[in-house]
């Protein structure tokens, strides 16, 4: 199961659930694992093969560039240096945002979380800027922070923020109070109630959180590019278009897409690496 | 402590919490009003009283008025036609064991990719104009959509599959009154992430390409430092994406109440 399962079912990310396998002897798995890839490649290979064919039968081949235009592209811009350079400073914004973001979230949860008075004063904005995209606060963070890197990484603390805080504020109200109040029978003070008790259980949820905000940063980072960056990924985008440079933003599109996959996979694979512990009690299944 | 202790009311109820909230909005308010008395700069923060009225010319103003209708269309629009595209394409690829396999990894890619990134290739087939941005509003909305159905045909309990099989309902029958059933909730999961993710997107294409909207009237506001109008527009924005939201949990409950038997209809 690659599922992270938060169990609030409308803050669950948007996976693919796999059938849960029944018990199944691993030479099966095995040959499972070979059926799938097989298919993937030869899949891979008829929709290159396809997307070629339909790029030669379109009118203006130069407008729908075909796979091997995309390669060339693709291997100019390696080769230049332009690629990682953009690639380099799309993800530098969106790690640090995805960072600084979730770890505001966390803490703006768990207080929420813990205070009644707060969370209800609280409520009318989270629910507000939830509703709010993170582009349309292009403009005042423009005339704040300026044109600079921070504006666009405040863009992406935003976006990550407010997915991570709900989360956990969920976490947090769904703490079974015998824990808490056992570990305060037992000496624990407020705080560290909050650090040992309420956070670890927290957990599962702030993952689910932390994924969907990985997601969204990927989102964000590329509008906030296109909308005035000296590089990024975005910019390549951007670029692509002003100078008609189609193969361009086709390799911007294909490696945003292949980026984004391997962050999410890193991610799962680090939750199931780290996180093993936080797993268990409830039904919460840690990615 | 007793006194504390007696003073302290329960702040669980309906009413403590909207009383909760509105101070809440009235506190955040006041320090604003405050805040932006003290910078005396409109540009930089522009108070709240300048926003209202911001506000109330932005929802009277018909020129503006129509920048708001043309944004809900163009979200509405999109948002139906990608739901119904993902919802079709999900129960396409998740009824078959085979066509999932193949097509997951594809999904999974395409899902990363930002919508946004798609305004160029769409501008360039489709023109600057209308289709290009619904292009991208029905592409933020498919694959969440799709997605989740196929995870909800995909977690179908095994055993309902088999008694299906044992009493001898046909395929169409087990499709109708086994898979349906099991998907609608996530399916529903889908169709409410994809209705933000529209908001988002319609407010990306519109500061890019957009001849209106509300994406473009924030984008104008800053080109002419009308800091107040900028406000106005993300306050409108967010509360329309709330009513959308409202809206869209109200339809689920009621339309589709029948496939949340048993579970917590969140």
């Amino acid at each position: 199961m690659s599922t992270i399962a938060s169990p609030e079912e409308d803050l669950r990310t948007p996976v693919v659930a796999r059938p849960r396998p029944a018990v199944r002897v691993p030479s099966d798995a095995l040959a499972r694992a070979a059926r799938r890839t097989g298919l993937t490649l030869g899949s891979l290979v008829v929709l290159v093969a396809a997307w070629e064919w339909g790029s030669r039968a379109y009118d203006v081949p130069f407008l729908f560039p075909g796979p091997l235009a995309v390669a060339e592209s693709l291997a100019d811009n390696l080769a230049d240096g332009t690629l990682a350079a953009s690639t380099g400073a799309s993800l530098w914004r969106i790690v640090a945002g995805f960072v600084l973001g979730s770890v505001a979230g966390v803490v703006v949860g768990l207080v929420l979380g813990a205070s009644r008075v707060a969370s209800g004063m609280a409520a009318p904005f989270v629910t507000f800027f939830r509703f709010v995209p993170p582009l349309a606060w292009f403009g005042p963070v423009l005339v704040w922070f300026g044109a600079g890197e921070t504006s666009k990484v405040l863009l992406i603390v935003y976006t990550s923020l407010f997915v991570v805080a709900l989360n956990t504020i969920e976490g947090s109200t769904k703490l079974p109070q015998d824990l808490s109040r056992m570990a305060g029978v037992a000496g624990a003070s407020w705080w560290q109630r909050m650090f040992w008790v309420t956070l670890p259980a927290s957990v599962p949820y702030i993952v689910a959180g932390a994924r969907v905000a990985l997601g969204n940063a990927f989102m964000t980072v590329v509008s906030a590019e296109m909308l005035g960056a000296s590089a990024g990924l975005g910019v390549m985008v951007n670029n692509g278009m002003t100078s008609t440079n189609v193969p361009d933003v086709f390799t911007a599109i294909l490696v945003l897409g292949v980026a984004g996959l391997v962050c999410d996979r890193l991610f799962v694979l680090a939750v199931n690496t780290f996180g093993r512990r936080f797993r268990g009690q409830q039904t919460v299944d840690v990615a | 402590m007793s006194a504390v202790a007696a003073a302290r009311v329960d702040l669980s109820g309906r009413g403590a919490r909207v009383g909760l909230g509105l101070l809440g909005v009235v506190v955040v308010a006041a320090a604003w009003q405050a805040v932006a008395a003290a910078t005396g700069n409109p540009l930089v923060l522009p108070a709240p009283t300048d926003v209202v009225t911001a506000l109330v010319q932005l929802v009277t103003d018909p020129q503006t008025r129509t920048d708001l209708l043309d944004t809900v269309r163009r979200v509405v629009a999109g948002f139906v036609a990608g739901s119904v595209g993902g919802l079709l394409l999900g129960a396409g690829i998740g009824s078959f064991r085979v066509v999932r396999e193949l097509l997951n990894p594809y999904l999974n890619f395409l899902r990363t990719v930002a919508p946004i990134a798609w305004i160029v290739p769409a501008t360039i087939w489709l023109g600057v104009g209308e289709p290009s941005i619904l292009f991208v509003v029905v592409y933020a909305a498919v694959f969440p959509v799709a997605i989740n159905t196929i995870s909800g045909i995909a977690a179908v309990d095994a055993d309902k599959l088999r008694m299906a099989r044992a009493v001898g309902l046909s395929p169409v029958g087990t499709f109708a009154r086994i898979l349906v059933p099991s998907a609608v909730p996530f399916v529903m999961v889908g169709a409410r992430l994809g209705l933000g993710l529209s908001f988002m997107a319609v407010v990306g294409a519109e500061m890019i390409i957009g001849q209106s909207g509300l994406g473009y009237v924030i984008y104008d506001a800053r080109t002419f430092s009308n800091t107040a109008l900028m406000f106005a527009g993300i306050l409108v924005l967010g509360v329309v994406g709330y009513l959308f939201d409202l809206l869209f949990v109200g339809l689920r409950s009621s339309l589709f109440r029948k496939y949340y038997a048993g579970r917590e209809a969140a």
